[in-house]
C-alpha cells in the first residue's frame, strides 16, 4: 500500500512511499527516521496526533517534523 | 422542526469556517501566482540569454576584417554552448515546475491544513487575510524572553504564497540592540537557518500545518552556532566560572588570585588578608582549619601559627628563667616565691 510521507527535516521531502500492510506508526518511524528519537519528532497521521501502535492504511498522510530546528 | 436561531458558539464556528474558506481561497490563488511568476521569469531569462548570440551573429557578415570575423565566430560558438547549457537547465526547471503545478494545493487542501493547525497550535487565530498562533513563554539558559505571536499574511514573497512575522508579546530586548527580541529574531523577522528549505517546500505545497509547526520548532530552539546575539549577552551580566549560574552585576565576585568571576556560593574569604578568593585559590590550614589564600604572608600570619609562636616564646622565656634563676622580663613568677 502507499502512504504520503512528509519529512520536514533537512530540505523537506514529500512523496508517496510503499508500506507493508499492517505497519504501525512506530515501525514506520523506526524505518524512516533512523537517527532520530521519537521525543524529538512531531508525528502526525492525517494531521492528527497518534500513538505508535496505530496501524497505517492506504492513502494515509504521515508527517514528521523535528521539534528542534536551529535558526541562524 | 427547524431550530430557532443559533447559539453564540455556533455563530463563532460559522464565522471561523467562513473566514477559513476565504483565506484558503486566497492562499490557493497566491500559490498559483507564484507558479505563473516562475514561468514568466524563465521565459525572460531565456530571451536574455539568447540576445548576445543574436547580436554576434548579426555582426559576423558585416565584419570585413578576417581576424575580427574569426573572433566573432569564436564568440558565437561560446554563446551557442552557453545557450545549450541553459536549455538543459530550462528543461530540468520545466519538469520541476510541472511537479510543482501538480503539487499546488487545492482550496480544500489548504482549508484542511488551516483547520488542522487550529487544533494543534495554542492561541490560534484566523482573521481577514491573516492567521497565526501564540508560542509558549520562551526561556533559554535562564534568560526569559516571553511568548511570541506568529502572524501569517497572504502576500507572495519569492517562492512562498504567504509571508509571516514573529512578534514578541512581552519583549525582553537585547541590552545593546533593541531590534532583537530573541537570539534568532530581529525586527520581527525569524532567521530560519536549518529550516529554510523545508519551510519553502511546505509553503509551495500549501502545507500550512507543517509550516506553522516548523516555525514553532525554530522559535523554541536556541542554536549557539550563529544567532544574532548569544543568549549569554542577553542578561547583560556574566556567569559564575564554577557553577555557571547567571549573575547580575551586584552578584559578581572576583577572585583576588585568578581574577575570574564567581557567585557568592563559590567564593570565600581568607581569614588573614580578608580578600575574596574562589574555592580553588583557597585552602584550609592543616592545624586550625581556617581558610587561607596561598600567599606566604597569610600562611605565616594564620592565627594558629601565632599561637604556636606564642607558645614557643613562652617556652623560651621559661627556659631562660630556669637557667638564670630569676624572672625573665617579668613574664613569669615562680610558684611559692616572691618576685622582687
Amino acid at each position: 500500500m502507499k502512504v504520503l510521507f512528509i519529512n520536514n527535516s533537512g530540505g523537506g521531502f514529500a512523496d508517496n512511499v510503499d508500506v507493508a500492510e499492517g505497519t504501525t506508526v512506530g515501525q514506520f518511524f523506526e524505518k524512516k527516521m533512523l537517527d532520530c528519537s521519537p521525543e524529538d519528532v512531531l508525528i502526525r497521521v492525517n494531521r492528527m496526533p497518534v500513538t505508535s501502535d496505530v496501524v497505517l492504511f492506504n492513502g494515509d498522510r504521515v508527517s514528521m517534523t523535528p521539534t528542534k530546528i536551529e535558526g541562524a | 422542526m427547524k431550530a430557532k436561531g443559533r447559539t453564540a458558539e455556533q455563530k463563532l464556528m460559522q464565522r471561523f469556517a467562513r473566514r477559513t474558506v476565504e483565506l484558503a481561497g486566497q492562499i490557493h490563488d497566491s500559490a498559483v501566482k507564484v507558479l505563473e511568476g516562475e514561468y514568466d521569469r524563465m521565459n525572460l531569462e531565456y530571451l536574455h540569454t539568447m540576445r548576445p548570440l543574436g547580436t554576434v551573429l548579426r555582426k559576423i557578415p558585416k565584419q570585413k576584417n578576417v581576424q575580427l570575423r574569426e573572433e566573432l565566430k569564436r564568440q558565437a560558438n561560446n554563446q551557442r554552448e552557453r545557450l545549450d547549457s541553459y536549455s538543459r537547465y530550462l528543461q530540468e526547471r520545466t519538469e520541476a515546475l510541472r511537479a510543482w503545478k501538480k503539487g499546488t494545493p487545492s482550496v480544500k487542501e489548504v482549508y484542511q491544513e488551516i483547520v488542522a493547525a487550529s487544533g494543534e497550535m495554542n492561541g490560534f487565530f484566523c482573521e481577514k487575510q491573516c492567521i497565526g498562533f501564540k508560542t509558549k513563554a520562551i526561556e533559554f539558559e535562564g534568560v526569559y524572553l516571553g511568548p511570541f505571536k506568529v502572524y501569517v499574511t497572504v502576500h507572495q514573497v519569492g517562492e512562498r504564497p504567504w509571508n509571516y512575522t514573529v512578534v514578541a508579546m512581552d519583549p525582553h530586548r537585547h541590552p545593546h540592540d533593541s531590534n532583537l527580541t530573541h537570539p534568532h529574531i530581529g525586527s520581527d523577522r525569524l532567521c530560519e537557518g536549518n529550516g529554510k528549505a523545508a519551510l519553502t517546500s511546505a509553503a509551495k505545497a500549501g502545507r500550512m500545518f507543517d509550516f506553522l509547526t516548523m516555525i514553532r520548532s525554530i522559535v523554541e530552539t536556541y542554536s549557539p552556532v550563529s544567532p544574532y546575539a548569544d543568549i549569554e549577552s542577553w542578561a547583560g551580566g556574566s556567569m559564575c566560572s564554577n557553577c555557571d549560574r547567571r549573575l547580575r552585576g551586584d552578584e559578581e565576585y572576583g577572585c583576588h588570585d585568578c581574577g575570574n568571576i564567581f557567585c557568592c556560593d563559590c567564593t570565600g574569604v581568607c581569614s588573614v588578608c580578608e580578600d575574596t578568593y574562589c574555592s580553588n585559590c583557597l585552602r584550609r590550614c592543616e592545624t586550625c582549619g581556617e581558610r587561607l589564600c596561598y600567599r606566604e604572608r597569610c600562611a605565616n600570619e594564620c592565627s594558629c601559627h601565632e599561637e604556636e609562636e606564642n607558645v614557643e616564646v613562652k617556652e623560651e622565656e621559661k627556659a631562660v628563667a630556669e637557667n638564670t634563676g630569676g624572672v625573665a622580663g617579668g613574664a613569669y613568677t615562680f610558684r611559692g616565691s616572691q618576685v622582687a
